[in-house]
């Protein structure tokens, strides 16, 4: 196999199609984008859930001073507090533990959680923040158990299931993550349906060659090599280029805009290994891609 | 070197075979004329030879082999032992005689060593010794064909198909050309011509084998064109 034949053969190729190819980096580009921010977005949400992981609690707020809510005519009472507290470790064993929070730690949670966002640190009044029991259920889905035992109890402003919100986290997360990947699959079949679509003009463009080439008994190999090379190149270009583009996403959004919102998503996120590790699926799945559009291609249209 | 046994080859959608049942043996070292009709069979029988196309039934044997058994992938090694040269010359516009001819080695992966020293030779034996770096189309008609037969003849084929290889040429440059395939057949390559010129046939005296309708209707040795008629 005379590989210098082959690769002058390619650079013939590439630059009689330049166009073409373009075109197909630019979708290969894309699709490989996508798939490498579906592949993040798979990666987000494991690590939000494994944060949240036992973190599963039920906060009964109690009534803060000067709310307007009229299931809260004055701030809780110590003598209603204490009501809630024993309501509450009744429902033991389903209650493994009650904790008070008093204003004072509500003020230094609040504070260590929002402490990327400052000015709303400034802008909140920390006597407005209201005192709660943090309550943590041995089996998190009987949360109706501990809402009617004391949702009704005077004192009581509200009861939030932190479970309903995860979960609602997560269904925004996972809906993002498929909408990403559909993105992908859709641009794979385009990119595909191109790259064929582009082989073929370079085959068609040079019959003349491959004619001449198959009459003198040049293998297939040596006939469709150039092709095959040509539509995995612009693929391999492609992912490439769509690792640039989720490098950036890493840069500008994760690392920026989604900063202040980090303890939403567990307090972690996606780390550059886990930008690097998204590599080998974009170089494999359009090396492999771009491969089989093409050969499928020259099967149909070079015969010998 | 080539054989035919009850070769009958149907094109779709046509009445009417290409071949029709055709026997014949040709032998190393023969030169044969093919004539007869456009239409009447000759081409048909290079692609056989050629396995561009497969028969319908019978059997199209090449030196020793059974084309319908031969696998797909076997077909190239075939073809490195067939030479090939058209009417229309089918040559690269954009590389220069000596490219076109090397091009032919390039693709079946000889050794860039051995394609410097067999590209002036064959160029020499076609008498283009000294147009190895002009481009096809600086060339005359006869002159780009002769390029052709070099390209055909340089990886030393068995067997040269020729279908009507002086059928753009003027009476006397083909006059040129047939010498020219006549010293390739006396080096012992067997030269299958397809051809519709009369005056070429009439003058060689040799192997003439007519078609008519996909059927042998002639088979002569040192024959002339057609009967007088």
């Amino acid at each position: 196999m005379r590989l210098r034949f082959v690769f002058s053969e390619l650079a013939i190729g590439l630059r009689r199609n330049l166009l073409m190819m373009f075109a197909v980096v630019i979708i290969a580009a894309f699709s490989m984008m996508f798939l490498g921010t579906g592949l993040l977005m798979r990666s987000q949400v494991g690590i939000t859930k494994a944060a949240y992981f036992g973190k599963l609690q039920v906060s009964v707020y109690l009534c803060p001073a000067g709310s307007v809510d009229p299931q809260c005519p004055a701030k809780a009472s110590d003598e209603q507090i204490q009501n809630v507290q024993s309501a509450l470790e009744e429902l033991r064993p389903l209650v493994s533990s009650v904790q008070f929070i008093d204003q004072d730690q509500a003020w230094q949670i609040f504070k260590q959680e929002f402490r990327d966002a400052p000015a709303l640190i400034k802008n909140t009044d920390p006597t407005a923040l209201p005192e709660s029991f943090v309550v943590k259920l041995s089996d998190p889905k009987r949360f109706d158990a501990v809402n009617s035992a004391v949702a009704n109890l005077p004192g009581v402003d509200q009861v939030q299931n932190a479970n309903t919100f995860v979960k609602k986290l997560f269904s925004i997360m996972n809906s993002m993550r498929n909408a990403a990947l559909v993105a992908c699959g859709v641009s794979i079949v385009a990119a595909a349906v191109l790259i064929g679509v582009a082989v073929q003009v370079a085959a068609t463009s040079r019959r003349r060659e491959t004619g001449i080439m198959r009459l003198v008994g040049a293998s297939n190999l040596y006939i469709q090599l150039p092709f095959l090379l040509e539509g995995v190149l612009a693929g391999l270009v492609g992912a490439v280029l769509g690792f640039g583009g989720i490098s950036l996403v890493k840069t500008l959004i994760v690392d920026g805009q989604l900063r202040p919102l980090l303890p939403v998503l567990g307090g972690q996120v996606i780390e550059w290994a886990d930008v690097f590790g998204t590599i080998p699926w974009l170089l494999g799945i359009s090396v492999a891609v771009s491969a089989l559009a093409s050969f499928v291609t020259l099967r149909m249209y070079t015969r010998v | 070197m080539i054989r035919f046994d009850n070769v009958t080859k149907m094109y779709a959608q046509q009445a009417r075979p290409a071949l029709d049942d055709v026997s014949l043996e040709v032998e190393k070292g023969e030169f044969v004329f093919l004539v007869g009709a456009s239409g009447s069979g000759k081409s048909t029988f290079l692609r056989l030879v050629l396995r561009e196309e497969r028969p319908t039934q019978g059997h199209v044997h090449v030196a020793g082999k059974d084309l319908a058994k031969l696998s797909s992938w076997k077909v190239p090694g075939l073809r490195r032992q067939l030479g090939t040269v058209w009417q229309d010359f089918r040559l690269l516009p954009n590389k220069t005689v000596s490219q076109n001819v090397a091009f032919a080695l390039e693709v079946i992966g000889r050794s860039r060593h051995q394609i410097a020293t067999v590209v002036p030779e064959v160029l020499d034996l076609v008498g283009l010794a000294d147009k190895g770096g002009r481009l096809p189309g600086e060339l005359s008609g006869g002159e780009q064909q002769r390029v052709a037969i070099a390209r055909a003849f340089v990886n030393r084929p068995m067997v040269l198909l020729a279908d009507e290889p002086t059928g753009n040429l003027d009476p006397s440059t083909s006059v040129g050309i047939m010498r020219l395939l006549d010293r390739i057949n006396r080096t012992g390559t067997t030269v299958v011509m397809a051809t519709h010129d009369a005056q070429i046939v009439d003058s060689m005296r040799r192997r003439v084998i007519e078609l008519e309708g996909g059927k042998v209707v002639r088979d002569q040795s040192r024959g002339v064109y057609g009967y007088s008629s």
